[in-house]
């Protein structure tokens, strides 16, 4: 990080020239890339796992009690792009008879 | 019986062990089960084997090469082997009532031949002219506990024949629904031993027929397990100057007549249901009403009456 040195006059009364501003060495910028890379991937991932935990009502913010509910409430939903299922006719009647 | 419901089970029927069999299959529980008109496809298969293996009146069966056999120990099939296991277990189950070497009575009663077609004689001309009713009993000299089985090997006195009709269709049942245990609910009716069960079965109603009337003798619901029913109606003929059935009392060779016309037995499996059925009839109506009372029965009496027993008794589901 370059530092601007104000423009105090030398001793001699000349304005001392200023240093040019300097960028970071190559070696510092691909540091500074690489670590911010890696960050964003690491919150991506903690997001991800933190969405579907609460997506099947383990919300790990919530109370224990609170997590059984979510549960049940995550369970009774309709599949995904589907309708709730009608209940399955009855099963046909039989006859027991001697033969 | 009333008019069928709308139903998602694919149904099958058949003309096989001298009755008719139904066959019932609901949805596959997971989507790699074969659809369901192949597995009532693949049961009908099943159970045209056990009437080929197992008939007696097939001279070629395996059942009928089995009591022609001169040796005391044959090797037979697995199917004849768990068929014949399952005659003795019923043997023990009864008390001996229910016999499988019962083959000489029943051919001397008059029942040497299929008689599949043929018109059963009238049960209520038989009721007034039948000999006195008493409870049947096992035959105290009879040779079933010498029968044996080990593996392939069918062990038995030589020349002992047996009749496995007081067992099979139940095994039938049971052996068709363990290959049906994939589907949402199924219903396998092998002459009116039915085994019903699946993943999610419901309530399925089941009928029992009365001998004498055209109304139903009881309605109840099962979800899973098994129903059976033994009467006289169906197999009944004029005999002499009586008539003669098909179950024999085993402790006198003839046939029973016990004052129970029917009985019908829920049980967790339709063997263990027909035998109890038969048990049930050949016990009489007080004798009857204790065997089928752990699991639910019904017993129909000479004059038409009905009596419920154990879960069936308060017309609810039987927990079988």
């Amino acid at each position: 990080m370059s530092t601007l040195t104000t423009n105090s006059p030398s001793p001699s009364g000349a304005r001392p020239k200023r240093a040019p501003l300097r960028r970071p060495p190559r070696s510092v910028r691909a540091t500074l890339a690489k670590v911010t890379a890696i960050s964003l991937a690491v919150a991506a991932l903690i997001a991800g796992g933190l969405a579907t935990q609460m997506a099947a009502g383990r919300d790990p913010a919530l109370a224990p009690k609170a997590q059984r509910l979510a549960r049940a409430k995550a369970a009774s939903q309709p599949p995904p792009g589907g309708v709730a299922q009608a209940p399955a006719p009855a099963p046909a009647p039989v006859v027991t008879r001697t033969s | 019986m009333s008019a069928v419901p709308a139903t998602s089970e694919h149904q099958r029927a058949l003309a096989l062990f001298g009755s008719t069999v139904r066959i019932l299959v609901g949805p596959p529980a997971e989507q790699k089960t074969p659809d369901p008109r192949l597995a009532a496809l693949h049961v009908e298969t099943v159970l045209r084997l056990f009437q080929s293996r197992l008939s007696r009146f097939e001279p070629n069966s395996e059942l009928s090469r089995l009591n022609a056999a001169p040796d005391d120990e044959v090797e037979v099939s697995p199917l004849l082997a768990r068929a014949v296991s399952a005659a003795v277990w019923a043997a023990e189950r009864s008390d001996g009532l229910v016999d499988p070497t019962l083959l000489p009575a029943l051919e001397r009663a008059g029942y040497a031949a299929s008689r599949a077609g043929v018109p059963s004689a009238p049960l209520r001309d038989a009721l007034p002219v039948a000999p006195p009713r008493r409870p049947g009993r096992r035959r105290e000299d009879s040779r079933w506990e010498e029968i044996s089985v080990a593996g392939s090997l069918v062990r038995r006195p030589a020349g002992l024949r047996l009749d496995l009709g007081g067992s099979a269709k139940g095994l039938a049942a049971d052996v068709c629904g363990e290959r049906l245990g994939g589907y949402s609910s199924f219903a396998v009716d092998v002459g009116g031993d039915i085994r019903i069960g699946g993943t999610n079965p419901g309530r399925r109603v089941v009928e029992v027929e009365h001998p004498l009337r055209a109304s139903p003798a009881w309605r109840f619901a099962l979800s899973r397990g098994a129903v059976a029913t033994s009467g006289l109606d169906r197999r009944l003929w004029r005999s002499g100057g009586g008539f003669a059935h098909h179950l024999i009392d085993p402790a006198t060779g003839t046939c029973a007549w016990t004052g129970v016309i029917q009985a019908t037995a829920v049980a967790p499996s339709a063997l263990e249901a027909e035998v109890l059925a038969k048990a049930g009839l050949l016990s009489g109506p007080d004798a009857g009403l204790r065997l089928l009372e752990p699991h639910g029965g019904i017993l129909v009496l000479d004059d038409g009456s009905v009596l419920a027993t154990g879960a069936l008794s308060n017309k609810t589901e039987a927990a079988a």
